[in-house]
């Protein structure tokens, strides 16, 4: 069994890296060639925006790149926040509590997708399309932008503009991506209809409704997107979600497309072979992660598992899907063995193998510049990461970034249990509800979204407590992501031989050792307290 | 190298003093959270329970307390060598006396102890102690040190003169304008303290990592100490603050100002005074050296390599006509002849050189470009000698020589310049000996040519050779990822052929003083960090432009002013080392990072079971160790905290992880030597300490 597992896994990772190599191209070809050579129909659309009085120069420097991600970003939240909390009076469906849409609104511009509500309850078609799938779109595009122009500083280019990637992105990128696999989807039984509900007549039950929508469009984005917030409540555990193990197949390759195509696009800017190491760290990392899950066994069905899709099938999955960061799930988390709850919250503590779109890329990239930089000064040389001197700011705002990581899970996850008479969900505090807890706050730090409570967690203070990480968990290392890029561009560059050479063998031995034992310090005792004693 | 005296008294008092928290948290933060900690224990005692006695919490305190005063001992220890070091090198440093004027007396004083305003008279032959102005007298000053220019100058009333520069004839009163320089090494000895000490690039960033680390481990106990907390038992806080003591990299931490220091310590034991720490750590950055040719890559002087004959001549007259002629020759070049010969086993017989010795010399000079020997021998004399040489076979040279000598009559052996040799011997020019010319120069070599009597023998080769060990050390640089490169007067013949004999890359040809510094900014301007030498004022903007300027002591003094490094020895060879000890002192920080973050691995294995087990009994798995219980566990992990900080200060001291190596095999060597045994080693030390603690305090053998 765990032989078919593996050869599985290594399936869905061969298909990801053609496809993801192809991929890398064309993306490569908006980040860079088309940031500043637009082609005729694009400068067109372009000068269009410029005349609606949009800033299109690109020219733009790092921090305004970031302030105009923030400003639109927020923007964003208000008006998701509002449309929700007033459902009724656009979209004809029901309003949510205030604590709930704004939840909600944050879950999904910040590309989370952390669901306190079941959707085919909360919300109409109108508005999952409108509201949800527009979302879900500006949400991976603004995570896609940041690696954009982190890239374009690694290339020493200027960082661009933040509106005119988002439409590159989601015009080039997304839209074309999400028609193709909706279309794939589709064929293979996923549904795509207006109607809502539908009635089902049937002799021997009596008659029942059931609910539809245009499932396989939404089911697109949200993998690709690496999103995650499911139509269903039940998320791809739901069969208009996830009908048959093929579509299980494709949707885990879905997730982990772009944000691998992002690795090999990276070589395609700085060396091929820099981006096959990198793809090597990611990678490798998550096969262990993999070896990890399937430590406690599969058993061909298991509680709270679809038996449609199988235990393995299941476990894949969810997997593929926390790496990617997703937070799409196929089953109920409660019915995950321990192991796979320890290589999922393991996934999400480190969040860059390959991690979400875009966002993926750059925490591994930052991860790289300590490893670098305690590399060089174990060969004697002052760090270099290819031509470009890691400066002592780098080095700083890395730091930070690493230390964020575990304060935005630790801290909330500590005033949740101290406030636990008020906020728990259980009034029993045991190995299982703390692993709950503790994911909870892992999945809106890592942006991830899947989540053991799911609507258990509506109340005011999972809401608003959440919402608080999610943003921070998000904007504070994009800012920091963006502050690192402004400190590339300017870097004074030099075609001197690097001290820890950033391709080959010894460097991905070394990344993988040092990211695994950097991240796994800081995590271990809480995976010991949580999952690990869940069994017992 | 010798060995400095160490006052231990005043490195303990020193030490202690530093305990001081408002000392530490300026300059070692961990250290200043371990003492805090340390503070921490000291309310506990009061509240002991059950299973941990007061006795436990002093006796973490006094581990904790001791782990800080590990690091500030290593700390003081290496500040007071390398103090003491520092002042041994004064000895190096020349002091000029200067004849300071104090109303009708003269007074000798140092000329560090002028001040402007001061008259100083300084006589002939005497160095002018401080810049200033003449205010009485005449006197020829040699000013070639600064201008190049060997005519001395006239310096009146009014003149300025600069220090260095000597009285040649005539004497002057000199009133002093110049504050007294400060000394570079008085500049040495405030980059020791660690206090005042500005920290290189690379400890800023890494002191920042530790401090993000600890930072990460202060929340993760916290975290967990909450937890533990939520499920009904709170952790003995002192369990909490020595998980987070031990997790904290204090190894790496407590040693870092140790390390800071070394680099200043480890430079004066190569007699080299460093201006700045900056230029220390530059030094391991380097990786572009500009090497002068003569005198650095090259003796500067020409030396005989080869002898080749012409005509019936053979190899062995050639070197007979070349020796005899050298007898009596006190340049190099001469004595250079003799040793090629006499190395070669082609010593003319006694009798000849013993002639050679009273024989009439030709001097070489400039406008003749050749020089010899003329023996002259009266007729008739009846020197009949084959009885005595027969021994020996002869060479045609020395036979017809004797001949000449038997028969009475002169000998004429001249040497020198092919073209003045023709000209002597009145001979057109002929294609074999324009060849052999043509071949010697492009080679880079000198020809030599001797002729005996109206007879050409042959050439001597002469070659400016490569230092000893020169090529060792560009070797060295090469593997090290640096590249080399040679300036030179130069033709660039010569200057390839040496540079490809001595290994060097990349060459400057027929290069004019300024040149350097264009070389320098050129290099500069590629991205590589440049270290260059020098000893003249000519060298002057070259070093103070480059990364790293290593003056020689026999330089100049804007030379010693614009360099960043001076080299007591005037090795120019020395700059290899200063690389490798600037690498060094990287690889020491980078090496023991990675055994201070290897060794947390085992940290988890000792008191983290201890600390989940009160509420998880199941967790009594990651006790695989199997040490004996709380008590043991904590001070066993502890003490091995505290007493690894000493028994690293060696390495921490001389350096650990150096090698010369390319960039790969040295991070796959340090990541093995330093990671696996920093993963490694905790768990074997900490199982034998808490052995050892197991039985100290409860007589059990529990293994």
């Amino acid at each position: 069994m765990i032989q078919v597992v593996i050869v599985y896994w290594l399936t869905i990772f061969v298909t990801v890296a053609v496809l993801a190599r192809v991929l890398s191209r064309l993306i490569k070809l908006i980040a860079v060639d088309w940031n500043t050579n637009p082609p005729r129909a694009l400068g067109k659309m372009f000068e269009f925006l410029e005349r609606l009085g949009l800033d299109t120069s690109v020219r733009k420097s790092f921090k305004e790149y970031a302030k105009d991600l923030l400003f639109f970003n927020i923007l964003l939240i208000v008006v998701d926040t509002v449309l929700l909390a007033k459902q009724s009076l656009f979209f004809n469906g029901p309003d949510l509590p205030w604590d709930l849409a704004f939840n909600t609104a944050v879950s999904f511009v910040t590309n989370t997708n952390l669901q306190h509500y079941a959707g085919e309850l909360a919300l109409t078609n109108m508005a999952q399309s409108v509201v949800i799938g527009t979302t879900m779109f500006i949400a991976p595009a603004s995570g896609i932008a940041v690696s954009f122009a982190f890239l374009r500083a690694l290339k020493g280019v200027p960082a661009g503009n933040y509106y005119r990637d988002l439409v590159m992105i989601i015009g080039l990128l997304l839209l074309p991506l999400s028609l193709v696999s909706a279309l794939i989807l589709a064929a293979l039984g996923v549904p795509q209809s207006f109607r809502e509900w539908v009635l089902v007549e049937n002799p021997y039950t009596g008659s029942f409704t059931i609910r539809l929508g245009p499932i396989a469009s939404f089911e697109a984005i949200k993998l690709l997107g690496s999103n995650g917030g499911g139509f269903f409540g039940s998320n791809s555990a739901h069969p208009f979600e996830n009908p048959s193990g093929l579509t299980s197949f494709i949707e885990s390759v879905l997730m982990l497309l772009i944000p691998t195509s992002l690795l090999f696009t990276y070589g395609e800017i700085v060396g091929k072979k820099r981006g096959l190491s990198l793809f090597a760290i990611a990678y490798l990392t998550a096969f262990i992660i993999i070896l990890i899950s399937i430590l406690d066994g599969l058993p061909p069905l298991a509680n709270l598992i679809e038996p449609r899709l199988g235990y393995s099938a299941t476990l894949v999955f969810n997997t593929a899907s926390i790496l990617s960061n997703t937070g799409a799930t196929a089953s109920s988390l409660l019915g995950m063995k321990p192991s796979a709850v320890t290589s999922l919250l393991l996934s999400m503590f480190l969040q860059a193998i390959p991690g979400a779109d875009g966002v993926g890329l750059l925490y591994l990239l930052t991860y790289l510049f300590i490893v670098v930089f305690i590399g060089s000064l174990m060969v004697g040389k002052t760090p270099r990461f290819i031509n470009i001197p890691i400066s002592v700011r780098i080095v700083k705002l890395s730091t930070v970034v690493f230390l964020l990581h575990p304060a935005l899970i630790l801290i909330p996850t500590s005033i949740a249990l101290l406030l636990r008479e008020y906020t728990s969900f259980s009034s029993v505090l045991n190995p299982q509800v703390y692993t709950m807890v503790l994911y909870e706050f892992t999945s809106a730090a890592a942006n991830n979204g899947s989540s053991y409570l799911g609507s258990l967690g509506n109340t005011f203070f999972w809401n608003v407590s959440t919402a608080i990480v999610m943003l921070l968990g998000r904007y504070l290392p994009i800012i920091l992501f963006l502050l690192i890029a402004e400190d590339i561009y300017k870097a004074k560059r030099s075609m001197v031989e690097e001290p820890v050479e950033t391709q080959g063998i010894l460097f991905v031995v070394f990344s993988i050792v040092m990211i695994l034992i950097l991240t796994t310090l800081t995590f271990f005792p809480f995976l010991v307290i949580g999952p690990m004693m869940m069994g017992g | 190298m010798r060995r400095v005296e160490i006052n231990w008294f005043r490195v303990l008092v020193e030490s202690v003093k530093r305990l001081n928290p408002f000392y530490l948290v300026r300059t070692s933060p961990i250290m200043f959270i371990v003492e805090l900690g340390a503070f921490f224990e000291l309310p506990l005692v009061f509240t002991p329970s059950r299973y941990l006695s007061a006795w436990f919490y002093i006796a973490v305190f006094v581990i904790l307390v001791l782990t800080v005063w590990f690091s500030t001992f290593s700390e003081s220890l290496s500040e007071h060598e390398a103090k003491a070091r520092v002042d041994y090198l004064r000895q190096f440093e020349k002091i000029i006396i200067a004849h300071k004027i104090v109303g009708e007396k003269i007074v000798e004083v140092k000329s560090s102890e002028l001040k402007p305003g001061d008259y100083v008279i300084v006589r002939q032959n005497e160095v002018i102690p401080q810049d200033g102005f003449v205010s009485d007298g005449e006197a020829f000053v040699d000013e070639s040190m600064l201008t190049g220019e060997s005519e001395p100058v006239l310096k009146r009333k009014g003149d300025r003169v600069i220090s260095g520069t000597r009285v040649v004839a005539g004497e002057i009163v000199v009133e002093i304008a110049a504050e007294p320089g400060k000394s570079y090494l008085d500049k040495m000895i405030a980059l020791i303290s660690t206090a005042k000490r500005g920290k290189m690039r690379s400890e800023v960033m890494l002191s920042m990592l530790l401090l993000g680390l600890s930072m990460i481990f202060l929340i993760v106990v916290a975290a967990l100490y909450f937890v533990m907390g939520a499920f009904g038992n709170y952790p003995d806080p002192s369990l909490m603050i020595s998980l987070l003591v031990a997790l904290m990299p204090t190894t790496i931490g407590g040693l870092l100002p140790a390390i800071g220091i070394s680099g200043v310590l480890r430079l004066a034991e190569h007699n080299v005074i460093a201006k700045s720490g900056k230029a220390v750590e530059a030094a391991g950055d380097v990786d572009a050296v500009i090497f002068d040719k003569t005198g650095t890559i090259t003796e500067g002087v020409r030396s005989a390599v080869e002898f080749i004959p012409l005509g019936n001549y053979s190899e062995r007259d050639v070197a007979v006509a070349a020796y005899l002629s050298a007898i009596g020759d006190s340049t190099h070049e001469g004595k250079s002849i003799i040793e090629l010969a006499e190395e070669k086993g082609y010593r003319p017989s006694q009798l000849l050189i013993d002639e050679a010795m009273v024989a009439s010399r030709i001097e070489y000079t400039p406008s003749r470009r050749y020089g010899g020997i003329v023996f002259s021998w009266g007729k008739g004399k009846g020197r009949s000698v084959f009885g005595e040489v027969k021994l020996a076979p002869l060479s045609r040279v020395e036979k017809e020589l004797l001949v000449l000598r038997e028969l009475g009559g002169e000998a004429r052996i001249v040497k020198g310049a092919p073209d003045a040799i023709m000209k002597l011997l009145n001979i057109e020019s002929d294609p074999v000996i324009d060849n052999i010319v043509k071949r010697v120069g492009s080679r880079g070599d000198t020809p030599m040519l001797v002729a005996f009597n109206e007879n050409l023998v042959g050439f001597v080769v002469l070659r400016d050779r490569l230092k000893k060990g020169i090529r060792e050390k560009i070797q060295e640089l090469k593997l090290m990822g640096i590249k080399t490169i040679m300036i030179t007067g130069d033709n660039p013949y010569t200057a390839e052929s040496i540079a490809r004999e001595a290994g060097i890359e990349d060459f400057y040809a027929q290069a004019k003083p300024e040149d350097k510094l264009l070389l320098v900014e050129r290099e500069k301007k590629n991205g590589h960090v440049v270290a260059v030498m020098g000893d003249g004022t000519n060298d002057a903007p070259a070093l103070a432009k480059a990364d790293v300027g290593v003056a020689m002591h026999t330089g100049t003094r804007p030379a010693k002013e614009a360099a960043n490094m001076i080299d007591l020895d005037s090795n120019p060879a020395r700059i290899v080392d200063i690389i490798k000890l600037g690498r060094s002192i990287l690889t020491t920080r980078g090496a023991l990072t990675t055994f201070s973050i290897m060794n947390d691995i085992a940290k988890y294995f000792t008191i983290l079971p201890f600390v989940i087990s009160t509420v998880f009994p199941q967790a009594g798995f990651l006790n695989f160790l199997n040490l004996y219980n709380t008590v043991t566990a904590v001070l066993a992990t502890m003490i091995f905290n505290a007493i690894i900080i000493p028994m690293l200060v060696p390495l921490a001291v001389k350096g650990a992880g150096f090698k010369v190596s390319t960039y790969k095999k040295l991070l796959a060597r340090n990541l093995l030597v330093y990671g696996l045994t920093g993963a490694i080693i905790p768990f074997i030390a900490i199982k034998l300490l808490d052995t050892a603690v197991a039985w100290a305090i409860y007589g059990v053998v529990h293994w």
